[in-house]
């Protein structure tokens, strides 16, 4: 297991937050910015020595992403391509998602629909990297603090964090 | 497996909160993305791929209940591969037992209130 830097942990660990708890290409956006950091942290050859080896279950997958990352359809390849869809649409995504009073334009949200959809949402081979690389880094036995997940208060969702314990408590306890 | 685990947990409850809230398109690329990861941890292939983007495609262009009721047909067996993928997580819980974190020996008590 390869341990990180506390610093690249928090930045990771910022970076898979966003991931987990955005949507429409957003989320893309930052499984891709993950992958590219691990990637310059592990080293490419390391990686890919790495993903030679491995023998879990999804070890057919892994291998072959080895096998084919320099070639013309390998991983390499296939991410370079996917990072230019992504940048089209993390620029509609972010104008939508301004949290100023400005009023948003209806021709915004077509637009972030009309680029959101030339994206594949099923993708096992980026993802399967993307596992890969939190399993094999010191990543695998840590959580995400909660307060990595506030971009969703903000936006006017359902915080995760649950209920307030402390509030529950108090309820419970008897007025004396 | 244990931040994997997290982030599956994490995505199928806003799954199931944009389903409640009729917010379908949102729904689906978040069980999408649940099911992505849950083909890598069961090491499944899947045949329909191509199928199921198009589909998803069609949706988030043009939003209809013909290509939406065809994607549930898909989504009620993709169901199974994200319970195995679950069980496979719960059973690597069990075998490491709460993989080894809790456990060390110079531990005195868990710091965080949760």
């Amino acid at each position: 297991m390869i341990s990180l830097n506390p610093t690249i942990t928090q930045i990771a660990q910022r970076k898979i937050a966003f991931f987990a708890s955005s949507h429409l290409s957003n989320d893309l956006y930052f499984l891709k910015e993950f992958i590219d950091l691990m990637i310059n942290v592990v080293g490419e050859e390391e990686l890919i020595a790495l993903l030679k080896k491995d023998d879990g279950t999804n070890s057919k997958r892994n291998n072959e992403i080895a096998k084919n990352w320099n070639k013309p359809n390998g991983i390499k390849k296939t991410l370079k391509k996917f990072d230019k869809l992504i940048e089209q649409t993390k620029s509609v995504y972010d104008l939508i998602e301004d949290k100023s009073l400005k009023k948003k334009e209806k021709s915004d949200y077509s637009k972030l629909t009309s680029k959101a959809k030339k994206i594949s949402v099923i993708k096992p081979d980026i993802y399967s990297l993307f596992v890969f690389l939190v399993n094999c880094t010191s990543l695998n036995r840590m959580t995400i603090p909660q307060e990595y997940y506030k971009i969703l208060e903000h936006r006017g969702n359902k915080p995760i964090q649950g209920f307030d314990k402390k509030r529950v408590i108090s309820s419970e306890t008897p007025n004396i | 497996m244990k931040l994997v685990n997290e982030i599956l947990n994490k995505r199928l409850e806003l799954y199931n909160e944009f389903e409640l809230t009729h917010d379908y398109i949102k729904a689906i690329w978040h069980f999408y993305s649940v099911y992505n990861m849950c083909l890598v941890i069961t090491g499944i292939e899947d045949k329909h791929t191509n199928k199921k983007n198009m589909l998803i495609r069609n949706l988030i262009g043009n939003f209809n209940s013909y290509s939406y009721s065809k994607l549930q047909s898909y989504m009620q067996k993709d169901y199974a591969v994200i319970n195995s993928a679950l069980q496979i997580l719960s059973e690597l819980k069990e075998e490491s037992d709460f993989y080894g974190d809790y456990d060390l020996p110079d531990m005195i008590a868990i710091s965080e209130y949760d």
